[in-house]
């Protein structure tokens, strides 16, 4: 706009039918392209629409987008080219409907009902496109995969939440987690990875979400090992808790071990909503670190103990996978986690990450460490809850005969009224129910320990979270359905061990 | 009624319970002392090092 112009942008919403890839939506820019067009995360977008049924796409031609217009505030309006402060965004739907159609659905207020509800049945999430020539593909919120992968085995999204979004008028919802491409200008693969991984919790928290921009600014604020803050240069693990910090919430480091414990890591955060970011080291190549945000688990078959004095199972070991938001590549990209023996010897977790079509890894990585961003009163870790939980399954399979061999535990936090919300089904008395719903205090966050005879609740000990040691600050023991009456004088003498309330 | 038989019924009740405590704590230490190894594995594998601080992620896009 030449000097003295104030005009507003002029736009419109047009509808394009899903012919199997996004790439014409996202035109090669002028000049030298230093890297592969279209990017490698564009290519993924099609593919992936493709397998969850696109059909049609709306691309509304002028969006301000939250996240952009800071990078545009901090960065990229102090260049000498004049970006753009505002992007397209794409909406993506599984039924087929034209230009005409979508006219009508606006206009035709008799109708008007009918077609809210047309698009929200067939609303499958959206992709903001930015201004920026290498780095075009912005916050995308796209449906997870569905709840069985092609092998049997199932899949679960713990992290993911609903999207409200707003098109001419039409409120549409998608439930999954935010991705987006790295824009090395503002922030590099830890700083997305972080990004989408705060998304769930920070919401969750009543906490405003920050902006990679914001995320890159505040790792860098007190430590800046590389040098200089923007254009990023990537963040140290150390930068990565501060981030984490000041978006007033507290990260939880955790040293990868090995795979068992790895996997029950992965498990209970995720189980309990948490997105875990993932520091990886490739097994080739420049041996730079790579930060990936892992969205959900690939479940199969609970193994059975190796250890012949240990009479329970550990449900973590039905891990075999993870779905991981890979800024290199895309949303939900299937990695699966294996045991990998390193050079010194040593036995490490490995990550395989796939792409949806391929057969091949892309990647081959070593898992460094998992970082994840958890509200600030969650103080008692999961390693501690473990610890617990691992002697009363062992005891629990002495004290239940009938279960030995079939008992399994599980570690994870709830919210405490979602743990409430669900009392009336575990079988409890009118006298338990009540006791556990009215007369037992609980913390916001409880740790919860599940035993289980394979997949049927036995019982579960409930821990104050906002404590530091598992042991003495169990709150309550309550039994569920599939424990029998018979065994109610042990869990009794356990509730007294445990210097916990009993709720039968 | 006799006086030592109606004394003799809760003494037997006390005495069940009295095991019944003991058995589940006995349980609960003995599971206590299997899984010590696991545990400790677990625990140790959690200690954070300067190195692991300082690791830079910053993989090319």
């Amino acid at each position: 706009m030449p000097p003295g112009r104030y005009e507003y942008p002029t736009t419109d919403i047009a509808v394009s039918p899903f012919a199997g890839d996004v790439r014409s939506f996202f035109p090669k820019p002028q000049g030298l392209v230093e890297s592969e067009w279209p990017p490698t995360q564009v290519e993924y977008l099609g593919i992936y629409l493709k397998e969850i049924g696109c059909k049609t796409i709306l691309v509304e031609g002028h969006y301000m987008d939250r996240d952009y217009v800071y990078d545009v505030a901090l960065f990229y309006s102090r260049s000498l080219r004049s970006y753009p402060n505002y992007c397209q965004r794409l909406h993506f739907f599984s039924q087929e409907f034209d230009q005409q159609t979508w006219r009508s659905m606006v206009v035709e207020s008799a109708s008007r009902e009918k077609a809210g509800k047309f698009l929200r049945d067939c609303y499958l999430g959206f992709s903001v496109v930015k201004p920026l020539p290498g780095s075009p593909l912005g916050r995308t919120v796209l449906p997870t995969l569905g709840p069985e992968a092609k092998s049997g085995a199932k899949r679960f999204f713990g992290a993911v939440r609903p999207y409200q979004v707003h098109v001419a008028g039409f409120e549409l919802e998608v439930v999954g987690l935010v991705f987006q491409q790295q824009d090395q200008g503002v922030s590099a693969c830890a700083t997305t990875a972080l990004w989408s991984a705060m998304h769930n919790v920070t919401k969750a928290e009543g906490l405003t979400v920050l902006t990679p921009a914001e995320i890159t600014e505040a790792a860098s604020r007190y430590a800046l090992p590389t040098g200089r803050a923007l254009p990023s240069e990537g963040l140290t693990i150390q930068q990565i808790c501060e981030a984490t910090r000041a978006a007033g919430l507290q990260p939880v480091l955790i040293p990868s071990v090995s795979l068992d414990h790895d996997r029950a890591q992965l498990l209970a955060y995720l189980s309990s909503g948490f997105a875990p970011v993932l520091a990886l080291q490739p097994l080739s190549g420049s041996g730079v670190g790579h930060a990936v945000c892992a969205v959900g688990l690939k479940i199969s078959q609970i193994r059975p103990q190796s250890n012949p004095e240990l009479h329970f199972k550990d449900r973590a070991t039905s891990v075999t996978g993870i779905y991981i938001h890979d800024d290199r590549l895309g949303p939900y990209a299937t990695a699966e986690l294996v045991s990998w023996t390193a050079e010194n010897g040593k036995i490490r977790t490995a990550v395989f990450i796939r792409w949806p079509d391929a057969d091949v890894p892309a990647e081959q990585s070593l898992l460094q460490a998992i970082i994840v961003p958890i509200p600030s009163k969650l103080r008692m870790s999961l390693t501690r809850i473990r610890a617990l939980a691992h002697g009363l399954a062992q005891a629990a399979a002495v004290l239940f005969p009938e279960f030995t061999g079939h008992i399994v535990f599980n570690c994870r936090y709830q919210l405490a009224h979602d743990y409430l919300a669900n009392a009336a089904k575990f079988g409890l008395s009118e006298d338990g129910s009540y006791e556990l719903q009215c007369k037992t205090v609980l913390s916001r966050f409880v740790g919860l320990i599940e035993i289980t005879n394979e997949d049927e609740p036995l019982f579960d000990v409930l821990l104050d979270a906002t404590e530091t040691l598992a042991n003495p600050s169990a709150l309550a023991v309550v039994s569920r359905n599939g424990l029998p009456a018979k065994y109610h004088p042990e869990l009794t003498n356990i509730a007294r061990q445990f210097a916990a309330r009993l709720i039968l | 009624m006799d006086d030592r038989k109606a004394e003799a019924v809760p003494q037997v009740e006390h005495d069940s319970v009295k095991s019944s405590e003991e058995r589940v704590k006995q349980a609960l230490e003995n599971a206590r002392q299997a899984v010590k190894p696991i545990v400790k594995q677990e625990m140790e594998g959690e200690l954070v090092s300067n190195e692991l601080l300082s690791v830079r992620l910053r993989s090319p896009k």
